[in-house]
């Protein structure tokens, strides 16, 4: 009966989070609207629906596409038709990746995905691990180091340290004349020419290992190394810092006091009583991290060349491809808004005395 | 002082028995000056010094908190490594003028990428100019930028926060819901988005940046008002009938402001890090501006992959030392401030 009180409980939450998110979501497509109107130039907004330069100077094409998407009808309808062309999956045209932008999220969405799932397991485990440290030995120099290590990982340029990296395992070791990590793309072309990976996923480690194509798995393992490197380096720091204060947060409380009181062990007090509370405030972060990674890490990617919606965007906003940018901009939102309703609900798997009331 | 002492340290001795004479002779002097006028001054001086026995009386306690920090702030190594590092950054941007070699822009074709020597410090770039006093140039960018962005959003946060978390009500609803907007839009589009109307420049960067990060200033004021709002000494302010002006200002402000200063203080090394990022990818000042970002992006372009590392390397470790020290001191601040972990 509690059970089901629970899960009652728990669907009425999730459909209020939902309606809350509307909104939000309206407010961004306001955004994007007005700022296509703004950005679009002189020719305005119609540029989102244009396929390539020609287009843009042909009066004839662009007139029909005004007429076509009622851009010439008052703010209001426009945005109302947007808003309808929206929801319908016309989200207009990417000059940059040369086709219809939801068809382009698609085909960068798996990139951005698989590097920042990588990314976001290096700096879970190696955050976690460097947080408890830190907070166990509070004040001793090991805590100290790992303080200054992950402020230093919360200050560091990405796009220099991407770049650091590359100089490091990238050029030194080539001139060198040792095996060396490759510093863009996603996979070596020959490789991807000779052993043609089949797509199930989008995910090339996944769809290489799943379809027993090893010589493409280790390519695109080896291409992942270091843009994960550098955007993990970051995210760990992050979640060090986070475990660490909210570690020092738990072992203050009365019942870690009573577990040591009990007898128990250092190590069981630390990974069973003090661990599980402690690790609410990271997943939540990881979480938000997760979804920030995933709106596509433009620095990493540019300097990493890396398929993925970060340097698509960035791409295009450099060549003002205005569908293309007002496009990653709705897919991030929603993106943000998704997330943090997952994270809302994993924090109650994590924590039983959350209700969703 | 005694005799001996007098004997051993001679001549400095005499001169401060000689200064503790003049001392005294200008005390007697004033004395008997007041006391000329005793009878005139007498009421305007009680009233004077009640008041600022009164004044004391009400800044003794924070003088004792101010002191009080310095001190926790003062036994933690890191903090104190970042303040320094804080201050002497700000003081070699504001005398790059005089320390630095080389104009910001000055070029000597006849040396480019010449790598590090007595000659060149940091070496040379691609077009001949000295990375050692371009990078010291940039710091007055960089820093300067981040330090305008964060003063103008910690304005807005308050103005918006605090019209949030006091009046509350309608006006809560609808700029915490735009607020929301603005933080689920993508900040580094939207500050692209900005430089693209704008046109490239540094300004339209820090435009960009200073309309992405007011809101989270504004939810936090909010969200220090909300807490702080209900707390006993407010309420009993309330009761003994102070006015809300009064209120806000002698005790939800003072109360607030130190975990938005420790915030702030954090942010300076993130936007020094968003705006090196913009002008990375290009949307910063014209080629050949001695700011960070901007140098790195040139050197990657001109021949870092192939060999020349300084061109990229110091730049970096510019920003990335800048931002480690202001995030060192607001880590520091933000123990020493919060009052949970304070005593």
């Amino acid at each position: 009966m509690r059970e089901l009180a629970k899960s009652v409980r728990l669907r009425t939450y999730v459909i209020r989070r939902l309606i809350l998110a509307i909104p939000v979501l309206f407010g961004v497509s306001v955004m994007t609207f007005t700022l296509s109107h703004i950005v679009g130039g002189p020719i305005g907004a119609v540029a989102s629906y244009v396929q390539n330069e020609q287009q843009l100077h042909n009066p004839a094409v662009l007139d029909l596409l005004i007429k076509q998407h009622h851009l010439d009808r008052p703010l209001y309808e426009q945005y109302f038709y947007y808003l309808v062309e929206l929801i319908n999956g016309d989200w207009g045209y990417s000059r940059t990746g040369r086709q219809p932008v939801l068809n382009a999220i698609g085909q960068y969405f798996p990139a951005t995905f698989e590097l920042a799932l990588v990314t976001t397991i290096i700096s879970l485990v190696v955050g976690v691990a460097i947080g408890i440290v830190s907070a166990v030995r509070k004040d001793r120099p090991i805590d100290h180091v790992t303080r200054v290590f992950s402020l230093t990982g919360v200050s560091m340029p990405v796009f220099w340290l991407g770049l650091m990296l590359q100089f490091m395992f990238y050029y030194t070791l080539r001139i060198s004349g040792l095996p060396y990590l490759p510093s863009s793309g996603r996979v070596d072309i020959f490789v991807a020419l000779d052993y043609p990976l089949q797509t199930i996923t989008g995910l090339y480690l996944l769809d290489s290992l799943l379809t027993g194509n090893l010589p493409f798995f280790l390519s695109s393992l080896h291409h992942i190394i270091l843009p994960s490197l550098a955007l993990s380096f970051t995210s760990l720091a992050m979640i060090a810092r986070i475990m660490r204060s909210s570690m020092l947060e738990v072992m203050r409380q009365d019942y870690i006091t009573l577990a040591r009181s009990k007898g128990l062990s250092e190590k069981v007090v630390i990974y069973r009583h003090a661990l599980r509370n402690a690790a609410i405030p990271t997943v939540t972060s990881t979480g938000l991290m997760f979804g920030a990674l995933l709106g596509g890490a433009t620095l990493t990617e540019t300097v990493f060349a890396w398929p993925g919606l970060g340097k698509w965007a960035t791409a295009a906003i450099l060549t003002t491809d205005i569908a293309t940018v007002m496009g990653f901009a709705l897919i991030v939102a929603v993106i943000y808004v998704t997330v943090n309703l997952i994270v809302d609900l994993v924090y109650g798997f994590f924590d039983p005395r959350i209700r969703y009331g | 002082m005694n005799t001996t002492n007098i004997e051993r340290i001679g001549m400095r001795a005499e001169f401060i028995t000689w200064v503790g004479n003049i001392t005294i002779v200008i005390k007697r002097g004033l004395q008997v000056h007041r006391n000329n006028h005793k009878t005139k001054l007498d009421s305007y001086k009680k009233a004077d010094r009640s008041r600022h026995r009164r004044w004391r009386e009400e800044l003794e306690p924070r003088l004792k908190e101010f002191r009080y920090t310095l001190h926790l702030l003062k036994r933690s190594p890191l903090s104190v490594a970042g303040l320094l590092l804080v201050v002497s950054i700000i003081i070699l941007a504001i005398a790059a003028p005089w320390i630095a070699p080389y104009g910001p822009e000055e070029r000597n074709w006849h040396a480019t990428k010449l790598p590090p020597s007595a000659e060149h410090l940091f070496g040379t770039d691609s077009m001949g100019g000295d990375v050692f006093s371009r990078v010291l140039w940039g710091a007055r960018l960089d820093v300067g930028l981040a330090i305008m962005v964060v003063t103008v959003d910690l304005l807005a946060g308050v103005i918006v926060g605090g019209i949030s978390g006091y009046i509350g009500g309608k006006w809560d609803e609808i700029l915490m819901r735009v607020t929301d907007i603005f933080l689920a839009f993508p900040g580094m589009i939207l500050s692209m988005a900005v430089c693209i109307v704008l046109g490239k420049s540094l300004t339209s960067i820090m435009i960009g940046l200073m309309i992405v990060w007011w809101p989270s200033y504004a939810r936090l004021i909010r969200g220090q008002i909300l807490a702080e709002r209900e707390r006993l000494y407010v309420v009993a302010a309330r009761a003994a009938g102070a006015s809300n002006r009064r209120i806000v200002f002698q005790h939800l402000v003072p109360n607030s402001i130190y975990p938005l200063l420790v915030a702030a203080t954090l942010d300076i090394g993130n936007v020094i890090l968003s705006a090196a990022g913009l002008s990375f990818i290009g949307f910063g000042a014209q080629a050949g501006v001695a700011e960070w970002g901007l140098m790195i992006s040139d050197g990657r372009a001109y021949g870092f992959l192939q060999g020349s590392w300084w061109m990229v390397v110091f730049p970096g470790l510019a920003i990335l030392i800048t931002a480690l020290a202001f995030n060192l001191l607001g880590d520091g601040l933000r123990d020493v401030l919060d009052p949970r972990l304070r005593r």
